[in-house]
């Protein structure tokens, strides 16, 4: 993909993943073992051979500067490709944090400007969906269009304010565009959040945005303007795409990946990440005891299990121990699940410490279609201490030790930073 | 500061290894689901600390060089420490094919004198264990030793394997046999751990050069005659070691993997590969399906059970499919286990396939005779499977059996192979 530029828009705040993002981005999220959300973006980006990649940061950007570091991983780390992390700056009489997507693109725009980039590629940092963008673009370019909507139709069980509406007329022309509408269209045609702009006229409308507009939202301050005056087209995309917007979704997805349900299958479709995290490529083969059942489950690197583990996903380095019992549950890396502990519709975050006999959660009804208050999220490096019962739909806050006698209504127990 | 540095022996065939050393040097045979037998010595100069390491390779090198790479993996990434391979080298004055183990170190006396050390660790690159190996410098520097071995008690009926060392009380050896037929002074082996003095070592490697009588090689020529006449001191290393050197001991140091407590623990040593050799599908989680039994085993990265797995080790991206049944077996990169088959003490190669319905290692009489074309490889009842080859479906294949690489499923007689059979990819 050569004269274009991918902009990954990675910096925007997130709700509804409770304590799971207390401290990360949500694209940084780890994701079915060792992935994080961010990974498929960026293979995506890697095997449609896009050479300039730049990343908007600004929210909690600590984890996801970690991982993405020069980019190894998805090979941008070699002399004519390259991922550049763009967080907010002052300096040049600007002294604003990125006001949105738009303004984001803006302040970043000699990026564009240097790389003398014909067309922009812009998606989001935290969707699930694996793509080649080569197609999309050669259609772009044949169609000669000013900006090209990948879309699909919006995913069941969804909710539909979430979205922006794409009415596609003849030949693929995108007749109407409204983003997050209050009132959604009859028809189900979304957009992906992936834009193909020709490079030129984005600048001008980023241009026009900060003389006129007070909106720095690129659907609305950007791709809105361009359907209604210029050549906007669209793409649908025909494979599996999943934006997740809270933890619920996060669970029900996983579950169904486990049982090979989706079109993506992110162990079979190779997706990269860092392996030189917390040395993941050196960590040994699972190791499964002499007492251990495996039931529907992912089980990573450097993971001993020795207990019972029931439609679950364990990132790298968990430790299952004899007789406990781990269901409809994703725990994070180098979690400890103690003798005899029982952890059901459980999400915790990198190593927390299940003490044995803990009993936390309860079953989920369908693990299929997770409704709100149905999970129980344990912070990162918390501790359930020994014997400790947590009822389903609690939080336990980032480093918190949970004793028998820990009380729930305290102010400290909502969230610790 | 003089510092030391590490010289690796990896030239060996290992020719007792079969089929599995074919096309792949002895330390490059896979091992332990994620690893090659090299990465243990590797991991153990890494955790040493020790800055140089020079990789003397001669037979197949080719996988050897690919995984051992710039040495990255093992943290050789700095001006400050380095590692390099050592090939044989032809030039105007020296250079030849390495005649032996102490050939290979003396005619890349070069390379070391580029480094200011004064100690030489000279190993080898096909033993397993986890050794730091400070302990054993701090000890031979504390002696004002020459040279100083690592040894390990064996049992006396196993000496005859191995060099054996007496020492006395404060370590220093009295007296040497290699691979003594009867009456064994000892029972304490040489486990090809050495560490000279730099001096020592250059002084007497060009003597020996020099000697047309000796076949260069550390254990039989140079070990003896330093015994008695220079400071030699034994330092006994009680943790697991093992020389993987036959089939039989190959799989049972696989085999070990499974119990930390045994000695080996890859974890808790943190054993550093070089996985960005490997293609990315190799790097996933392992993915279970229904309920597939998995007992007592190693599951390798991004390989998928809907079958049962009992007591194995099974390598990255390995398939066993439904109804399917592996035990007691080490299984390589990618092979597959086609639905309903079984397979018992087998050890196959790198994308071997297991036909739809096929039983392997199944005994058919009590005792199977040893394998007929290398009785003295597969004795033990341990079925071997060539890289790349494919059974037909519903094929029978005994014990001790030996089938080459690269075989398609025509190349199986319908009546499959009796426990002793081989089959062949070169004529005869």
């Amino acid at each position: 993909m050569r004269n274009t530029v991918a902009l990954v828009l990675a910096g925007g705040v997130n709700v509804g993943y409770s304590v799971l993002t207390h401290n990360r981005a949500k694209s940084a999220l780890p994701f079915f073992g060792h992935f994080r959300l961010v990974d498929f973006v960026l293979t995506n980006l890697s095997r449609s051979g896009v050479n300039n990649v730049g990343v908007m940061i600004q929210y909690l950007p600590g984890s996801l500067i970690d991982h993405i570091g020069i980019g190894r991983a998805w090979d941008f780390d070699s002399t004519n490709r390259r991922i550049k992390l763009m967080p907010p700056f002052v300096g040049m009489g600007r002294t604003d944090w990125y006001r949105g997507s738009a303004d984001a693109i803006y302040r970043n725009m000699d990026f564009i400007q240097n790389n003398q980039a014909h067309d922009v590629l812009v998606v989001c940092a935290d969707h699930v969906y694996c793509m080649d963008y080569r197609p999309m673009l050669n259609l772009h370019r044949e169609r000669g269009a000013d900006v090209t909507i990948m879309t699909t139709p919006r995913p069941q069980g969804t909710d539909p304010r979430h979205y922006g509406y794409v009415t596609v007329g003849d030949r693929g022309r995108v007749v109407d565009f409204v983003e997050k509408p209050s009132q959604p269209p009859e028809h189900d045609v979304v957009s992906t959040g992936v834009y193909l702009f020709r490079a030129d006229l984005l600048c001008d409308r980023l241009y026009d945005m900060q003389r006129m507009s007070s909106d720095h939202h690129l659907p609305t301050v950007v791709v809105e303007p361009i359907v209604r005056e210029g050549r906007a087209f669209a793409c649908p995309f025909e494979d599996d795409w999943h934006y997740l917007p809270d933890i619920e979704s996060y669970v029900a997805f996983h579950q169904r990946l486990l049982r090979g349900e989706s079109t993506i299958s992110p162990d079979h479709d190779s997706v990269l990440t860092d392996l030189r995290d917390r040395d993941l490529g050196s960590r040994p083969a699972p190791y499964f005891g002499p007492l251990s059942e495996v039931e529907d489950s992912l089980v990573s690197p450097g993971c001993v299990v020795e207990g019972k583990v029931v439609r679950s996903v364990l990132s790298p380095g968990v430790h299952v121990a004899p007789k406990a019992v781990v269901r409809d549950s994703i725990l994070f890396h180098d979690c400890f699940v103690g003798q005899g502990a029982r952890l059901e519709g459980v999400v915790s975050d990198k190593d927390v410490r299940f003490d044995s006999f803990c009993r936390v959660g309860a079953p989920l009804p369908d693990p299929a279609n997770v409704r709100a208050g149905q999970l129980t999220v344990v912070g990162k490096s918390a501790r359930i201490m020994q014997g400790v019962v947590i009822e389903v739909g609690r939080e336990v806050p980032i480093r918190q030790v949970v004793t028998r006698e820990w009380d729930w209504n305290m102010p400290g127990s909502i969230a610790r930073l | 500061m003089s510092e030391t540095i590490a010289m690796v022996l990896a030239g060996g065939q290992g020719s007792r290894l079969s089929i599995l050393s074919e096309h792949r040097a002895k330390p490059a045979v896979p091992f332990g689901s994620n690893y090659r037998i090299i990465d243990f010595v590797l991991s153990n100069i890494m955790h040493s600390g020790i800055p140089y390491a020079g990789i003397l390779t001669q037979y197949k090198p080719y996988s050897l060089m690919a995984h051992i790479g710039s040495g990255e993996s093992w943290g050789f990434t700095s001006r400050q420490s380095v590692l390099k391979i050592l090939p044989p080298y032809r030039g105007t004055t020296a250079g030849d094919w390495y005649a032996g183990t102490a050939d290979a170190i003396c005619q890349n006396l070069s390379f070391i004198s580029r480094f200011d050390v004064d100690t030489v660790l000279v190993l080898s690159g096909d033993h397993i264990y986890n050794m730091n190996y400070s302990d054993l410098v701090e000890f031979h520097k504390r002696h004002k030793a020459d040279v100083t071995i690592a040894t390990q008690p064996v049992p006396w009926e196993e000496t005859a394997r191995f060099g054996v060392l007496k020492s006395d009380k404060s370590g220093r050896i009295e007296g040497f046999q290699e691979k003594p037929k009867s009456d064994p002074i000892s029972n304490q082996a040489n486990l090809g751990i050495y560490v000279f003095r730099r001096a020592f070592l250059e002084e007497r490697l060009r003597e020996d050069a020099q000697d047309p009588a000796s076949t260069h090689d550390f254990g039989k020529d140079l070990i003896p005659k330093m015994v008695g006449e220079s400071r030699c001191y034994a330092f006994e290393f009680s943790h697991y070691w093992r020389d993987v050197g036959t089939l039989e001991s190959y799989w049972e140091a696989n085999m070990e993997c499974l119990n930390p407590r045994g000695g080996l623990d890859l974890d808790a040593w943190r054993v550093h590969t070089n996985w960005t050799d490997e293609p990315s599908h190799f790097h996933m989680p392992s993915h279970i399906y229904g309920n597939g039994t998995i007992v007592n085993a190693l599951v390798g990265k991004g390989s998928s059970v809907r079958g049962r797995v009992i007591n194995s080790i099974l390598f990255r991206g390995v398939e066993v499919q439904e109804g399917a049944e592996v035990r007691d077996s080490v299984l390589m990169d990618g092979v597959r286990v086609c639905s309903g088959a079984r397979v018992s003490r087998l050890i196959a190669d790198k994308y071997a396939e297991i036909g739809v319905r096929s039983v392997v290692g199944e005994k058919e009489t009590d005792a199977p005779p040893p394998n007929f074309e290398h009785p003295d490889l597969l004795a033990s009842g341990l079925t071997l499977i060539g890289r790349y080859t494919k059974t037909p479906e519903n094929c029978r294949i005994g014990l001790n059996c030996l089938v080459y690489p690269d075989l398609g499923p025509e190349c199986f007689p319908a009546e499959g192979l009796s426990s002793g059979g081989s089959i062949c990819n070169h004529p005869g």
